[in-house]
Protein backbone atom coordinates (compact mmCIF):
# COMPACT_ATOMS: atom_id res chain seq x y z
CA UNK A 1 0.00 0.00 0.00
CA UNK A 2 1.18 3.46 -0.83
CA UNK A 3 2.03 5.56 2.19
CA UNK A 4 1.63 8.79 0.27
CA UNK A 5 4.88 10.16 1.77
CA UNK A 6 3.21 11.80 4.72
CA UNK A 7 4.62 15.10 6.02
CA UNK A 8 5.19 14.70 9.74
CA UNK A 9 4.19 18.16 10.90
CA UNK A 10 0.63 17.90 9.67
CA UNK A 11 -1.68 15.44 8.06
CA UNK A 12 -0.61 16.18 4.51
CA UNK A 13 0.62 13.65 2.00
CA UNK A 14 2.68 14.47 -1.05
CA UNK A 15 0.82 11.96 -3.17
CA UNK A 16 -2.60 10.42 -2.67
CA UNK A 17 -2.68 7.49 -0.27
CA UNK A 18 -5.30 5.67 -2.28
CA UNK A 19 -5.24 6.19 -6.01
CA UNK A 20 -8.63 6.12 -7.65
CA UNK A 21 -9.74 7.02 -11.17
CA UNK A 22 -11.40 10.22 -9.93
CA UNK A 23 -8.57 11.11 -7.54
CA UNK A 24 -6.98 13.57 -9.95
CA UNK A 25 -10.35 15.20 -10.54
CA UNK A 26 -10.90 15.84 -6.86
CA UNK A 27 -7.31 16.78 -6.04
CA UNK A 28 -7.49 20.11 -7.86
CA UNK A 29 -10.39 21.67 -5.90
CA UNK A 30 -8.95 20.14 -2.73
CA UNK A 31 -5.67 21.97 -3.31
CA UNK A 32 -5.10 25.65 -2.60
CA UNK A 33 -4.61 26.67 -6.20
CA UNK A 34 -6.55 29.82 -6.92
CA UNK A 35 -6.74 30.71 -3.24
CA UNK A 36 -4.51 33.09 -1.28
CA UNK A 37 -2.04 30.36 -0.28
CA UNK A 38 -1.80 28.73 -3.70
CA UNK A 39 1.50 30.47 -4.35
CA UNK A 40 3.16 28.93 -1.29
CA UNK A 41 1.63 25.56 -2.01
CA UNK A 42 3.04 25.49 -5.52
CA UNK A 43 6.42 26.69 -4.26
CA UNK A 44 6.48 23.88 -1.72
CA UNK A 45 5.47 21.21 -4.17
CA UNK A 46 7.91 22.49 -6.78
CA UNK A 47 10.66 22.18 -4.23
CA UNK A 48 9.52 18.71 -3.21
CA UNK A 49 9.44 17.72 -6.84
CA UNK A 50 13.00 18.93 -7.28
CA UNK A 51 14.50 17.26 -4.19
CA UNK A 52 12.26 14.26 -3.81
CA UNK A 53 10.24 13.15 -0.85
CA UNK A 54 13.18 12.28 1.42
CA UNK A 55 15.70 15.05 0.70
CA UNK A 56 12.86 17.55 0.40
CA UNK A 57 12.06 17.02 4.07
CA UNK A 58 15.33 18.81 4.75
CA UNK A 59 15.72 21.20 1.87
CA UNK A 60 12.09 22.32 1.54
CA UNK A 61 11.62 23.05 5.22
CA UNK A 62 11.42 26.80 4.72
CA UNK A 63 8.92 26.46 1.89
CA UNK A 64 6.87 24.21 4.11
CA UNK A 65 7.05 26.69 6.96
CA UNK A 66 5.94 29.50 4.68
CA UNK A 67 3.07 27.42 3.41
CA UNK A 68 1.97 26.63 6.95
CA UNK A 69 2.34 30.26 7.96
CA UNK A 70 0.16 31.33 5.07
CA UNK A 71 -2.46 28.73 5.96
CA UNK A 72 -2.57 29.32 9.71
CA UNK A 73 -1.11 32.81 10.16
CA UNK A 74 0.29 31.66 13.51
CA UNK A 75 3.39 33.82 13.44
CA UNK A 76 1.42 36.89 12.46
CA UNK A 77 -1.08 36.19 15.23
CA UNK A 78 1.77 35.89 17.72
CA UNK A 79 3.23 39.13 16.46
CA UNK A 80 -0.09 40.93 16.75
CA UNK A 81 -0.66 39.55 20.24
CA UNK A 82 2.82 40.61 21.31
CA UNK A 83 2.22 44.12 20.02
CA UNK A 84 -1.18 44.28 21.73
CA UNK A 85 0.30 43.04 25.00
CA UNK A 86 3.07 45.60 24.80
CA UNK A 87 0.55 48.34 24.12
CA UNK A 88 -1.53 47.33 27.14
CA UNK A 89 1.61 47.15 29.26
CA UNK A 90 2.73 50.61 28.18
CA UNK A 91 -0.75 51.92 28.89
CA UNK A 92 -0.75 50.41 32.39
CA UNK A 93 2.64 51.98 33.00
CA UNK A 94 1.23 55.30 31.84
CA UNK A 95 3.62 55.72 28.92
CA UNK A 96 0.88 56.05 26.32
CA UNK A 97 -2.50 57.73 26.66
CA UNK A 98 -4.66 55.01 25.18
CA UNK A 99 -3.91 51.30 24.83
CA UNK A 100 -4.76 51.29 21.14
CA UNK A 101 -5.08 53.75 18.30
CA UNK A 102 -8.52 55.22 17.96
CA UNK A 103 -10.30 54.39 14.68
CA UNK A 104 -6.96 53.38 13.24
CA UNK A 105 -7.60 51.64 9.94
CA UNK A 106 -10.48 53.78 8.87
CA UNK A 107 -13.32 51.91 7.19
CA UNK A 108 -12.38 50.77 3.70
CA UNK A 109 -8.61 51.10 4.13
CA UNK A 110 -7.98 47.45 4.95
CA UNK A 111 -7.94 46.04 1.45
CA UNK A 112 -5.35 43.30 1.00
CA UNK A 113 -5.07 41.86 -2.49
CA UNK A 114 -3.43 38.48 -2.21
CA UNK A 115 -4.16 37.58 -5.81
CA UNK A 116 -2.18 40.47 -7.14
CA UNK A 117 0.92 38.71 -5.74
CA UNK A 118 -0.40 35.20 -6.10
CA UNK A 119 1.67 34.16 -9.09
CA UNK A 120 3.78 31.06 -9.15
CA UNK A 121 6.41 32.49 -11.44
CA UNK B 1 -110.83 58.08 -16.01
CA UNK B 2 -108.04 58.46 -18.62
CA UNK B 3 -106.19 61.76 -18.68
CA UNK B 4 -107.23 64.23 -21.31
CA UNK B 5 -105.77 63.21 -24.68
CA UNK B 6 -105.65 59.59 -23.55
CA UNK B 7 -102.80 57.43 -22.20
CA UNK B 8 -99.44 57.51 -23.96
CA UNK B 9 -98.64 54.76 -26.37
CA UNK B 10 -97.58 51.47 -24.76
CA UNK B 11 -94.11 50.25 -25.86
CA UNK B 12 -94.60 46.63 -26.68
CA UNK B 13 -91.14 46.16 -28.37
CA UNK B 14 -88.30 44.25 -26.77
CA UNK B 15 -85.96 46.65 -24.94
CA UNK B 16 -82.15 46.39 -24.65
CA UNK B 17 -79.86 48.14 -22.17
CA UNK B 18 -77.81 50.96 -23.58
CA UNK B 19 -74.36 49.83 -24.78
CA UNK B 20 -71.79 51.89 -22.84
CA UNK B 21 -68.64 50.04 -23.96
CA UNK B 22 -68.95 49.62 -27.64
CA UNK B 23 -66.93 46.64 -28.91
CA UNK B 24 -65.08 48.68 -31.45
CA UNK B 25 -63.99 51.21 -28.82
CA UNK B 26 -62.99 48.51 -26.34
CA UNK B 27 -60.92 46.57 -28.88
CA UNK B 28 -59.28 49.73 -30.11
CA UNK B 29 -58.48 50.86 -26.56
CA UNK B 30 -56.95 47.51 -25.62
CA UNK B 31 -54.87 47.37 -28.75
CA UNK B 32 -53.80 50.95 -28.32
CA UNK B 33 -52.84 50.51 -24.68
CA UNK B 34 -50.94 47.31 -25.47
CA UNK B 35 -49.10 48.94 -28.31
CA UNK B 36 -48.17 51.91 -26.16
CA UNK B 37 -47.17 49.61 -23.30
CA UNK B 38 -44.93 47.55 -25.56
CA UNK B 39 -43.37 50.69 -26.97
CA UNK B 40 -42.82 52.12 -23.50
CA UNK B 41 -41.34 48.85 -22.23
CA UNK B 42 -38.94 48.65 -25.16
CA UNK B 43 -37.89 52.25 -24.64
CA UNK B 44 -37.42 51.61 -20.93
CA UNK B 45 -35.31 48.56 -21.63
CA UNK B 46 -33.18 50.52 -24.07
CA UNK B 47 -32.77 53.24 -21.47
CA UNK B 48 -31.81 50.73 -18.78
CA UNK B 49 -29.32 49.02 -21.07
CA UNK B 50 -27.77 52.35 -21.96
CA UNK B 51 -27.53 53.36 -18.31
CA UNK B 52 -25.93 50.04 -17.38
CA UNK B 53 -23.52 50.40 -20.26
CA UNK B 54 -22.57 53.87 -19.08
CA UNK B 55 -22.08 52.65 -15.53
CA UNK B 56 -19.87 49.78 -16.63
CA UNK B 57 -18.00 52.04 -19.02
CA UNK B 58 -17.34 54.63 -16.33
CA UNK B 59 -16.29 51.93 -13.89
CA UNK B 60 -13.90 50.47 -16.47
CA UNK B 61 -12.44 53.88 -17.20
CA UNK B 62 -12.05 54.65 -13.50
CA UNK B 63 -10.65 51.28 -12.48
CA UNK B 64 -6.96 52.23 -12.66
CA UNK B 65 -7.61 55.29 -10.53
CA UNK B 66 -9.77 53.41 -8.04
CA UNK B 67 -7.14 50.70 -7.77
CA UNK B 68 -4.38 53.26 -7.40
CA UNK B 69 -6.33 55.00 -4.68
CA UNK B 70 -6.98 51.71 -2.90
CA UNK B 71 -3.32 50.70 -3.13
CA UNK B 72 -2.26 54.11 -1.89
CA UNK B 73 -4.52 53.89 1.16
CA UNK B 74 -3.33 50.34 1.78
CA UNK B 75 0.36 51.23 1.55
CA UNK B 76 -0.08 54.24 3.80
CA UNK B 77 -1.84 52.04 6.31
CA UNK B 78 0.95 49.47 6.24
CA UNK B 79 3.59 52.16 6.59
CA UNK B 80 1.76 53.70 9.52
CA UNK B 81 1.52 50.28 11.15
CA UNK B 82 5.25 49.82 10.75
CA UNK B 83 5.95 53.20 12.34
CA UNK B 84 3.57 52.41 15.20
CA UNK B 85 5.25 49.06 15.74
CA UNK B 86 8.70 50.63 15.80
CA UNK B 87 7.47 53.20 18.28
CA UNK B 88 5.74 50.69 20.57
CA UNK B 89 8.22 47.83 20.48
CA UNK B 90 11.43 49.83 20.75
CA UNK B 91 11.92 48.77 24.39
CA UNK B 92 11.32 45.07 23.78
CA UNK B 93 14.67 43.28 23.70
CA UNK B 94 15.35 41.30 20.56
CA UNK B 95 12.37 42.66 18.67
CA UNK B 96 12.86 43.58 15.04
CA UNK B 97 10.08 45.39 13.25
CA UNK B 98 8.21 43.24 10.76
CA UNK B 99 9.52 39.99 12.25
CA UNK B 100 8.90 37.70 15.18
CA UNK B 101 11.95 38.52 17.32
CA UNK B 102 14.12 38.57 14.22
CA UNK B 103 12.50 35.60 12.54
CA UNK B 104 10.83 36.73 9.32
CA UNK B 105 7.19 35.90 8.78
CA UNK B 106 7.97 34.36 5.38
CA UNK B 107 11.42 32.93 4.73
CA UNK B 108 11.48 32.31 1.00
CA UNK B 109 9.78 35.41 -0.38
CA UNK B 110 12.96 37.40 -1.00
CA UNK B 111 12.01 40.69 -2.62
CA UNK B 112 8.48 39.55 -3.36
CA UNK B 113 5.80 41.49 -1.55
CA UNK B 114 3.12 39.69 0.41
CA UNK B 115 0.23 41.39 2.15
CA UNK B 116 0.00 40.87 5.91
CA UNK B 117 -2.90 38.96 7.41
CA UNK B 118 -5.91 40.79 8.82
CA UNK B 119 -4.96 40.11 12.42
CA UNK B 120 -1.58 41.71 11.94
CA UNK B 121 -3.03 44.79 10.27
CA UNK B 122 -5.32 45.32 13.25
CA UNK B 123 -2.61 44.79 15.86
CA UNK B 124 -2.79 48.43 16.94
CA UNK B 125 -6.57 48.65 16.90
CA UNK B 126 -9.32 47.99 19.37
CA UNK B 127 -11.13 44.71 18.98
CA UNK B 128 -14.39 46.38 18.00
CA UNK B 129 -12.49 48.19 15.24
CA UNK B 130 -11.43 44.86 13.81
CA UNK B 131 -14.90 43.43 14.22
CA UNK B 132 -16.35 46.39 12.39
CA UNK B 133 -14.19 45.64 9.38
CA UNK B 134 -14.73 41.90 9.52
CA UNK B 135 -18.50 42.30 9.82
CA UNK B 136 -18.67 45.10 7.30
CA UNK B 137 -20.93 43.08 5.04
CA UNK B 138 -23.47 42.93 7.86
CA UNK B 139 -23.50 46.69 8.10
CA UNK B 140 -26.73 48.44 7.37
CA UNK B 141 -26.70 50.56 4.27
CA UNK B 142 -26.16 53.75 6.19
CA UNK B 143 -23.06 53.71 8.37
CA UNK B 144 -22.72 57.40 9.16
CA UNK B 145 -23.62 59.19 12.38
CA UNK B 146 -27.00 58.16 13.78
CA UNK B 147 -29.57 60.29 15.54
CA UNK B 148 -29.21 58.16 18.69
CA UNK B 149 -25.43 58.51 18.88
CA UNK B 150 -25.56 60.93 21.78
CA UNK B 151 -28.08 58.89 23.70
CA UNK B 152 -25.61 56.17 24.70
CA UNK B 153 -22.06 56.40 26.02
CA UNK B 154 -19.31 55.34 23.64
CA UNK B 155 -18.49 52.27 25.74
CA UNK B 156 -21.92 50.86 24.92
CA UNK B 157 -22.67 52.28 21.51
CA UNK B 158 -19.53 50.88 19.92
CA UNK B 159 -21.07 47.42 20.10
CA UNK B 160 -24.01 48.24 17.88
CA UNK B 161 -23.99 50.29 14.76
Amino acid sequence: MATGNRVSENYVTLSPVVKTPIGDTFSVPLSHQGRPCGFFESQFFRCMEAYGAKLGRKYCDLEHRDYQECLTGDKQKKRADAIACQRRKLYMEGKIDAPFVENHPEPGQHKPDYFQWNRSN
Amino acid sequence: MPPPGGYRQFNFHRTFPKIVWRPGVVVATIFGASAYGAYAAIQEKKRAVTEKFEDVDINTALEPFLKAERDRYWLKLIAKNRDLEEEVMKDVPGWKTGTWYGEPVYFTLGDKWWDPATREVFAHSYQFNENRDLLWRQHSEYAGPKFYDNWFPKSISKYFW
